[in-house]
């Protein structure tokens, strides 16, 4: 009979802002683990996890300017995966939420249960989350979409103005290559041509920063559409779009509605009788 | 005192959420935060406050990639199939 697998991974968030997400079943985790992996945004946010296991090991130094993060993320899944073969105890701790905008967790789980490993996921406060309080937007009022910015551009996409739109990592817009840390004012450009072809260049959109550490304040910079071009982006500044028009009632599929309202109505009646 | 351990404090502290930078300062003096630290934290100065940390690599964030075209979700949802090609011999064979 098989032995069960001693080794296991545990992927999970530790939030956006440094001591104010992080879960006390996560800090559970890192103090436990055998080894931690750790990718987040901040240089502090890094040390700060380091101090909780003395074996936490960054996975920063996979990326390289110039190197695409495809093999980067290649990479840093199968150092994750090759301590877990070791039998180990692994765990890898990701900024905000560990499986949204997040390739390196999901194929690390995936891999691990295809070869019988124990493997988890945990969830974070992503900055979405923060998004949404910060800016005092509930994206069950009007609909929401939302899109990694290159992948916005780079694929055909049916965009209902009456919703919010939330374009993430947008100071890379337009990276093809997958090998930058930023790109030009050139491929702004048409990112913002292309904004230009659903909404007016006078709409005013939101540049917004989640805070990495607590007295950092929050990002909210309201700007016309137009002026995208040239306003300051930083890694993690994500563009987000209010509805510019109301929404349209589909009258045709209130009809429908309604006649089976009545229909209903109908058959309990006959039943009452 | 670290500085990791200062920054977690004020981030579990609703108090420190919403002060004013006169109340920070008493409040990390209590705190027993050194001066040095207590005046990189209300200066938000975070060079000094990486050094002071002994973390002073850059740091890269950056999301999933985009992905390839035709990707679909692993998710039990066939794609929908392309149209069959025309078979002309077949339409005219019924025609007539």
């Amino acid at each position: 009979m098989n032995q069960p697998l001693q080794g296991s991974i545990v992927c999970l968030g530790i939030g956006i802002t440094l001591g104010s997400h992080l879960t006390q079943l996560a800090r559970n985790y890192i103090e436990q683990a055998d080894v931690v992996f750790l990718l987040v945004s901040d240089g502090i946010v890094e040390q700060w996890v380091c101090e909780m296991n003395e074996d936490t090991r960054s996975l920063q130094p996979f990326y390289q300017e110039g190197i695409s993060r495809a093999i980067s993320y290649h990479n840093m899944v199968n150092a994750i995966l090759s301590e877990v073969h070791k039998n180990k105890k692994v765990v890898g701790v990701f900024y905000g939420h560990p499986g949204v905008f997040a390739c390196v967790p999901h194929l690390v789980i995936q891999q691990a249960k295809e070869r019988g490993y124990y493997a988890l996921m945990e969830a974070g406060i992503s900055a979405e989350d923060c998004l949404y309080a910060d800016l005092a937007i509930d994206p069950g009022e009007f609909g929401c979409a939302q899109f990694e910015t290159s992948q916005f551009m780079m694929f055909k996409r049916t965009i209902d103005p009456s919703a919010y739109l939330i374009l993430w990592q947008v100071c890379i817009a337009g990276d093809t290559s997958l090998t930058k840390f930023s790109t030009g004012i050139e491929q702004r450009r048409i990112l913002v041509s292309l904004l230009e072809s659903i909404y007016s260049k006078d709409h005013i959109v939101i540049i917004y920063e989640a805070p990495t550490l607590p007295i950092h304040g929050v990002r909210n910079d309201r700007i016309k559409l137009c002026d995208l071009l040239t306003v300051k982006l930083n890694q993690h500044s994500t563009l987000v779009i209010p509805p510019s028009v109301k929404m349209t009632t589909n009258r045709e599929i209130l009809k429908k509605l309604s006649d089976l309202s009545e229909k209903n109505k109908a058959i309990h009646l006959c039943k009452v009788t | 005192m670290k500085v990791t351990d200062v920054l977690e404090s004020i981030g579990q502290r609703p108090e420190l959420k919403k002060m004013v930078c006169t109340d920070a300062a008493t409040i990390l003096t209590q705190q027993l935060v050194p001066s040095n630290l207590q005046k990189s934290l209300l200066l938000n100065d975070r060079d000094t406050l990486e050094k002071l940390a002994g973390f002073r690599q850059d740091i890269i964030c950056y999301i999933a990639s985009p992905e390839k075209e035709g990707d679909m979700p692993k998710d039990g949802n066939k794609p929908p199939e392309e149209d069959e090609p025309l078979n002309e011999e077949a339409i005219l064979n019924k025609a007539s």
